[in-house]
């Protein structure tokens, strides 16, 4: 039975990659005539009718990994919020999976040459889910909605940089103001984040906007019960999907619920027990299993951002001298983790960037690969000794001791108990503290950690100025402590200029120089392993890696 | 040979003097086959882990990544877990800190309940009420509850997770001394002790407290497994032991990602903690019915 199964799975994948080869070229076999069928389906709504008995649509569930409070893009900060909304607001400007930006709500779009004035000139014809039109005036009331300080938004008010105002030129023209050249600001736009809502249903619901949501895109939110699910139904109306999308028209699925799932040794399991459609965060080591099962397509995304790394205290002993940080990052045998860990699922990180973010340098390749003679080397030139056999090297009769602040987040017990290994190689005794993100977060602030882990993801470099510029020392994210006047210059030069060729030098600078200092230990590019049924077809994510584009999906029967 | 067991029954029926209260109760436990069988298992446990040092096969912590998640089979017999660290040796050595955690957490409810309690029944009056009504605030929360609120106070960490637990069982101890000394007191020979002139606090030590004893380690004994199930949920949560301290709670975490891949890593210490309470439970049910033989008819 379980051959012939199998022999039943090879024959259909031989039979849908005949397809794939054939799209690209007409090829006289009789699958052809089943893709001549498919192609059209793309182009008109017509002929899905007619060359199909069933349309393209089903209902699907997809799981998501933590319970989100704040479900207001402009309010909230989670990545799992953006999972759901990605498919209820339509941003201005869309960025492809290659990174370009292409039209979505505004057909076109200038920038002065200062780099402070953006003019958008927005689609025709478009509504809100409610009917509102989508103009000008919306645009307007969106951005300064999310710079209104009574709403206190979390993330999308730093996105926006140093937004001035907005003018409304005419129904269709839209000039946002900046008071100073903000490079990241059209990757901001393309963002669930910053997304334009509708001025009527803001209006009606006020503070409780949140849970009566009112965009432009695909989806609608049919209903939000707080911690357990929201349910999206299909928008018919929508007729403004960008170009690099499989379809014009209304989007496929009749419906989608997302479910929370935050207790991660539960994902798979739903997966199996057909609970879930799609699961995003899949383990490892479940990953594995799911894909050799057949049942199951696990599409790992590389997140941009910040690569999975440990801080280390550049104010505390014994990590304050620059030659043990330099010891500690060549005796962590970031290999050996990531095969344990993550089971290869994960690049190794060089530097504080993933290498799937712009402006990522490959200057850091290979700095620090692990070489243990060099770190015990680095010890002793750094005046440390084991000088009462106990295996703990020491300075001037302190042992060197590092407080390894861990966080349940990301395997990082795992990976911290292994770093502790490590360093006790080299005479480092790592004391283990495992404690809650505020406490954590907390703990930091004070300076009491030797080592604290951290990942944040963001499609802009611009996020290096958050955790190495010297103002986020004390209450920002600056956890190593570093102050450095010429970082800080390079790093707020780089989002002053929009010149890509200058931003990449900047950038590229400020990599080198915090490996040069050894301020993080880099483990790994952050990878979210997304699970799905294979019966669902058409799936895939946009550039951030977290964000589903669910409207090309359908449901095989 | 029938008679001479006759007669052995028959010599046993008949003591051959005075037997103390205590040596009954023995006797009367020794009769009670499981509860000798979980007394087995749990001299066995103490033993193993107290060894731990010499018997176990490997370092707890010694990580090994080329042998991680290995089955059970002749070089771990337990297997490894995650990072390839037998899990045989930290079973062993997690017994330590699991036990060691349950008992001292025990200690402490019994040594300030029982005080509680004697002060509470002996004095009365206002002292009383005051006590009691504070044990009727710890007995309203349910005790995991309790004991998180009080790591929550003090901190995670394991010795926290002691007084942590402790605390929150010391309502019932302090209600059933209570109890036995308000009977205890109107006793003819605790009057006569006053009458004679002892102060206060040697009738409580030398006349009240022996009357209290029994009951304390019935309840203590049976304590221990709702102390060790605590002081396991709380390192199970991260709030007690901390990596790569072994532990059976957080062993017991540890594992649960890998629970399709890797069963034994949560089963093993899973088990063991199960055993473990059962056995003291089964222990603490057989002393409760020798050491009280009124409950047993009743």
């Amino acid at each position: 039975m379980r051959t012939l199964a199998r022999v039943g799975i090879g024959l259909l994948a031989a039979s849908l990659l005949a397809g794939l080869l054939a799209a690209c070229g007409p090829t006289p076999t009789p699958e052809t005539v089943v893709v001549k069928e498919t192609v059209p389906v793309k182009q008109t709504e017509q002929v899905v009718v007619t060359a199909t008995p069933a349309p393209k649509g089903g209902k699907i569930t997809y799981g998501l990994t933590l319970v989100v409070s704040a479900i207001d893009p402009h309010q909230g900060l989670s990545s799992e919020l953006g999972i759901f909304l990605t498919s209820v607001y339509d941003p201005l400007v869309w960025q492809t999976p290659e990174g370009k930006f292409v039209p979505g709500l505004a057909e076109r779009w200038e920038v002065s040459p200062d780099g402070k004035v953006y003019t958008f000139y927005l689609r025709k014809g478009v509504k809100f889910h409610d009917g509102t039109p989508f103009n000008a005036e919306a645009v307007k009331f969106s951005l300064d909605r999310i710079v209104d300080p009574n709403l206190k938004s979390q993330k999308a008010i730093n996105m926006l940089g140093s937004y001035d105002h907005t003018e409304v030129v005419d129904e269709y023209t839209a000039k946002v103001y900046l008071k100073e050249p903000y490079a990241p600001f059209l990757d901001s736009v393309s963002q669930v984040y910053i997304a334009m809502v509708s001025p009527t249903a803001v209006q009606k619901w006020g503070a409780d906007y949140r849970d009566h949501q009112v965009g432009t895109g695909p989806f609608m939110i049919k209903e939000y019960v707080a911690k357990d699910h929201i349910t999206l139904v299909k928008n018919p109306d929508y007729n403004w999907a960008p170009e690099f999308m499989g379809h014009q028209g209304p989007a496929y699925l009749d419906e989608i619920t997302f479910r929370f799932y935050p207790d991660a040794a539960t994902r798979a399991p739903a997966l199996e027990a057909g609970e879930a459609d799609v699961m995003g965060e899949v383990p490892p080591q479940d990953a594995a299993r799911l894909q050799a099962s057949g049942k199951f397509v696990l599409m790992p995304t590389k997140i941009p951002g910040q690569s999975l790394q440990f801080f280390l205290n550049t104010q505390k002993f014994p990590t304050d001298d620059v030659r043990v940080r330099q010891a500690m990052i060549y005796a962590v045998d970031r290999e050996a983790i990531v095969n344990a860990v993550f089971r290869a699922f994960s690049p190794v990180a060089w530097g504080p960037l993933s290498a799937a973010t712009p402006f990522y340098s490959k200057v850091v390749e290979g700095m620090y690969a692990y070489d243990l003679n060099k770190a015990k080397a680095l010890i002793a030139e750094a005046g440390f000794r084991d000088t009462n056999g106990d295996g703990i090297v020491e300075k001037d009769g302190r042992p060197a001791e590092v407080e390894l602040i861990l966080m349940s987040w990301g395997n990082v017990p795992e990976v911290g108990q292994m770093i502790q290994a490590m360093l006790r190689q080299i005479g480092i005794s790592a004391k283990t503290q495992l404690l809650t993100y505020p406490a954590a977060v907390q703990a930091a602030r004070e300076g009491q950690h030797n080592m604290i882990p951290q990942a944040v993801s963001s499609t802009d470099p611009d996020i290096l100025r958050t955790f190495f510029h010297s103002r986020n020392i004390g209450a920002g994210l600056n956890w190593a402590k570093f102050s450095d006047a010429e970082m800080d210059q390079w790093l707020d030069d780089a989002v002053r200029t929009t010149d890509p060729v200058m931003r990449a030098a900047l950038y590229e600078r400020v990599q080198k120089k915090i490996m040069d200092e050894a301020l993080i230990i880099p483990i790994r590019d952050y990878v979210n392993l997304n699970v799905a049924s294979v019966r669902v077809k058409g799936l895939r994510y946009s550039l951030q890696g977290w964000f589903p584009w669910l409207y090309d999906v359908y449901v095989e029967p | 040979m029938t008679g001479d067991r006759k007669a052995a029954a028959t010599v046993s029926r008949v003591p051959s003097g005075p037997r103390s209260p205590w040596a009954m109760a023995l006797a009367r436990l020794g009769r009670s086959r499981v509860a000798l069988a979980g007394l087995a298992v749990l001299l066995v446990m103490g033993l193993l882990t107290l060894l731990a040092p010499w018997i176990a096969p490997h370092d707890p912590l010694a990580i090994d990544l080329p042998n991680q998640l290995q089955p059970p089979g002749p070089g771990h017999w337990l297997g490894t877990d995650l990072l390839g660290r037998d899990i045989l040796s930290r079973l062993l050595y997690g017994g330590r800190a699991t036990l060691v955690t349950a008992l001292v957490a025990v200690a402490i409810s019994a040594v300030l309940g029982v005080s509680l309690g004697l002060v509470s029944g002996f004095y009365g009056g206002l002292v009383d009420s005051c006590i009691m009504r504070f044990v009727d605030m710890l007995l309203a929360f349910p005790r995991i509850l309790l004991a998180l609120t009080v790591v929550a106070l003090l901190g995670v960490g394991l010795g926290n997770v002691m007084v942590a637990v402790g605390i929150a069982g010391i309502s019932g101890y302090a209600r059933v001394v209570r109890g036995v000394v308000l009977s205890t007191r109107e006793q003819v020979y605790v009057e006569a002790a006053r009458l004679v002139g002892c102060k206060n606090g040697r009738i409580l030590l030398r006349h009240v407290l022996p009357n209290v004893l029994a009951p304390v380690i019935v309840l203590a004994t049976v304590d221990i497994a709702h102390a060790l199930l605590s002081a396991s949920s709380l390192s199970f949560l991260g709030l007690g032991a901390q990596p790569p301290t072994p532990e059976w709670g957080l062993m017991l975490n540890e594992g649960r990602a890998y629970l399709r891949v890797a069963p034994w890593v949560t089963t093993v210490p899973g088990l063991t903690i199960m055993l473990t309470v059962l056995s003291v439970n089964v222990f603490g049910d057989g002393l409760r019915d020798a050491l009280d033989p009124r409950l047993r008819l009743g």
